[in-house]
């Protein structure tokens, strides 16, 4: 019986190691084995990068050409409402297709949409053309100070917060953009304002500690609401704080030069 | 009774076998000396019953006799030691106190006769024999062969008491993973010996790996904690001041993820122990241990990986720390 018990534990011990990977990270499918419906979204995130980095040639010495490049949009992940560029050289973004149902109705309740088509219309402004900016304003972060520096320096809000306002000041002479962004903000805050308000008043510092002890709420990626509720709060703050591109650029990428 | 005949035979004939050869062993009885009624002659001297006993003068209807003198009684004569003499002392000892009979090993009990008890000392047991190895018929003919026990003597000591606290520190691995470094780790132990072989040990060890490439200049880590129970078996002798065991643990095992809030999971692990008692209380060596986890969610959100963001399936870590342990 003994004899039997050990010979099924150590015929289980090697299936379990023939079977596992064994690894925390994984390998992103390229360009290629993507869906037709994920390959035109990595196509319209790099076309706003690409406008995005011709400014940021422009006006400055820097670059962001180094994640505009088909294998650095990571959109294959499902169910997941998440835009980050974490300092990897990639732009993860979540496409529309690869989101549950309860996520869609999720973004139908944001932005108060009569249906699943204006949802989407929002959801895609926001997250193909603004955030994919915010994306590329951390990139022009991260080539002007470094990875390194960014994360020892500055805290999680203020990189959130800064890359809003870049992205904010670079769509701010495109009119239809900025209907769609101050009609969806508006609705965020007016439904979520008991929910958020209270944290996103803190003065600073007391709101960058905030926001990173509850990033894991606000973040969340099955439903990132909070996060959606501080973007729309930042965007309201950065209205009156508008600036030219050029004055945003030079600003944000002197912040390590101090 | 017919079962317990034959042992019951023995048992008669061993007790009756003393009995008859102390009879023969016995001095002869003494006689008692023929009294010639010589007139005038002293009588002769008896044999001493007692410590000053007094022999009566003859009356004698002569001439005057000497007076009467004292003799002064010898000493008795010491008991043959009990534990060597199996024979029976009352007949051969004039005292009118009876020796107890006993056996090698026993000890009187306290006698409420108002005779003075003789104290016996009790007797070591001799040393068991060593046992003699057999010998093995081989093509050679028979080879006497020593044959190893693997269990303690009867004198193996423990070398350190049987529980034990140990802090350790060392280097963690994900082995197969190419996006992360290796990294270090800590934790403590809780231990004790349940046999001479065979322990429980408690343990928590957390360790972080560094991710590698651009990943790694965030500065962003792996982070793992696990909670572990599980026995421990010493393949050396628990006298020796060194220590190899065999472990294997289970427990839960904690990821803390830097985009999502922290997930239980379970997992299982081995390895080994080696260690070197320094005293009896102070111990340091390294240990091994290979773990496999996230083989299920007791809480906490699935593990998503950071760098493509989907499901991270089991992990596999690797522990090589070094450990201060201290024994009582």
């Amino acid at each position: 019986m003994s004899h039997f018990i050990s010979k099924t534990a150590i015929l289980g011990l090697l299936l379990l190691l023939a079977c596992g990977d064994f690894t925390v990270t994984n390998e992103r499918p390229t360009f290629a084995e993507l869906t037709p419906p994920e390959q035109t979204v990595v196509d319209r995130v790099l076309t706003e990068l690409r406008s995005f980095n011709q400014q940021v040639e422009n006006y400055t010495d820097y670059s962001v050409s180094s994640i505009i490049n088909r294998e650095k949009i990571d959109v294959s992940f499902k169910e997941f409402i998440l835009v980050a560029n974490l300092g990897d050289q990639t732009v993860h973004i979540s496409a529309w297709e690869n989101l549950s149902q309860k996520q869609r109705d999720l973004i139908k309740t944001w932005f108060n949409a009569i249906n699943a088509e204006e949802a989407r219309q929002y959801y895609e402004f926001f997250f193909y053309r603004f955030f994919v900016v915010g994306q590329g304003a951390k990139q022009f972060m991260y080539e002007s100070s470094s990875v390194g520096w960014v994360y020892a320096n500055r805290s999680l809000y203020a990189v959130e917060r800064d890359s809003t306002q870049l992205s904010l000041t670079y769509f701010q002479n495109d009119g239809t953009a900025m209907a769609l962004i101050n009609r969806g903000c508006e609705q965020v805050r007016r439904r979520y304002d008991a929910t958020y308000r209270s944290g996103f008043e803190l003065k600073r510092p007391n709101a960058d500690q905030y926001f990173l002890d509850n990033a894991r709420s606000l973040l969340d990626p099955k439903a990132p609401t909070g996060y959606m509720y501080y973007v729309c709060g930042w965007i309201k703050r950065g209205m009156g704080l508008l600036d030219t591109m050029d004055g945003e650029l030079d600003w944000l990428g002197g912040l390590s030069k101090d | 009774m017919r079962r317990f005949g034959l042992p019951l035979g023995i048992a008669i004939a061993i007790t009756i076998v003393p009995t008859a050869h102390a009879q023969n062993a016995a001095p002869a009885p003494i006689a008692r000396p023929s009294r010639p009624f010589v007139r005038g002659a002293p009588l002769p001297a008896l044999a001493p019953s007692a410590a000053n006993s007094v022999v009566r003068p003859a009356r004698s209807f002569g001439p005057s006799t000497p007076p009467p003198v004292a003799i002064p009684a010898p000493p008795p004569a010491p008991l043959p030691p009990v534990a060597t003499n199996p024979l029976p002392t009352v007949a051969t000892n004039p005292l009118p106190v009876p020796a107890p009979i006993l056996t090698p090993g026993t000890v009187a009990r306290p006698s409420h006769s108002r005779f003075p008890q003789t104290p016996v000392p009790k007797v070591p047991r001799p040393a068991a024999r060593p046992r003699r190895p057999r010998p093995v018929e081989t093509q050679d003919g028979p080879v006497i062969v020593e044959r190893l026990d693997p269990f303690a003597e009867p004198e193996d000591q423990p070398s350190s008491g049987p529980f034990r606290f140990a802090v350790s520190f060392g280097g963690s691995s994900l082995l197969v993973d190419p996006d992360m470094e290796a990294g270090m780790g800590g934790g403590v132990e809780l231990g004790a010996w349940l046999t001479r072989r065979i322990g429980l040990e408690l343990a928590v060890f957390g360790s972080e790996n560094p991710y590698r490439q651009g990943l790694g200049d965030t500065g962003i880590a792996f982070w793992a904690v696990n909670t572990t129970l599980g026995p421990t078996f010493r393949l050396t002798s628990p006298s020796s001041d060194w220590l190899l065991s065999l472990d294997a643990v289970f427990g839960g095992y904690l990821v803390i993820h830097p985009l999502q809030e922290s997930t239980w999971t379970t997992g299982v692990g081995g390895g080994f122990t080696l260690g070197k008692q320094l005293t009896g209380w102070l111990s340091v060596g390294i240990r091994v241990r290979y773990h496999v986890f996230n083989m299920s969610r007791v809480s906490g959100p699935e593990i998503i990986d950071i760098k493509a963001l989907r499901p991270v399936a089991m992990v596999d870590r690797l522990e090589v720390p070094a450990y201060v342990a201290f024994h009582f």
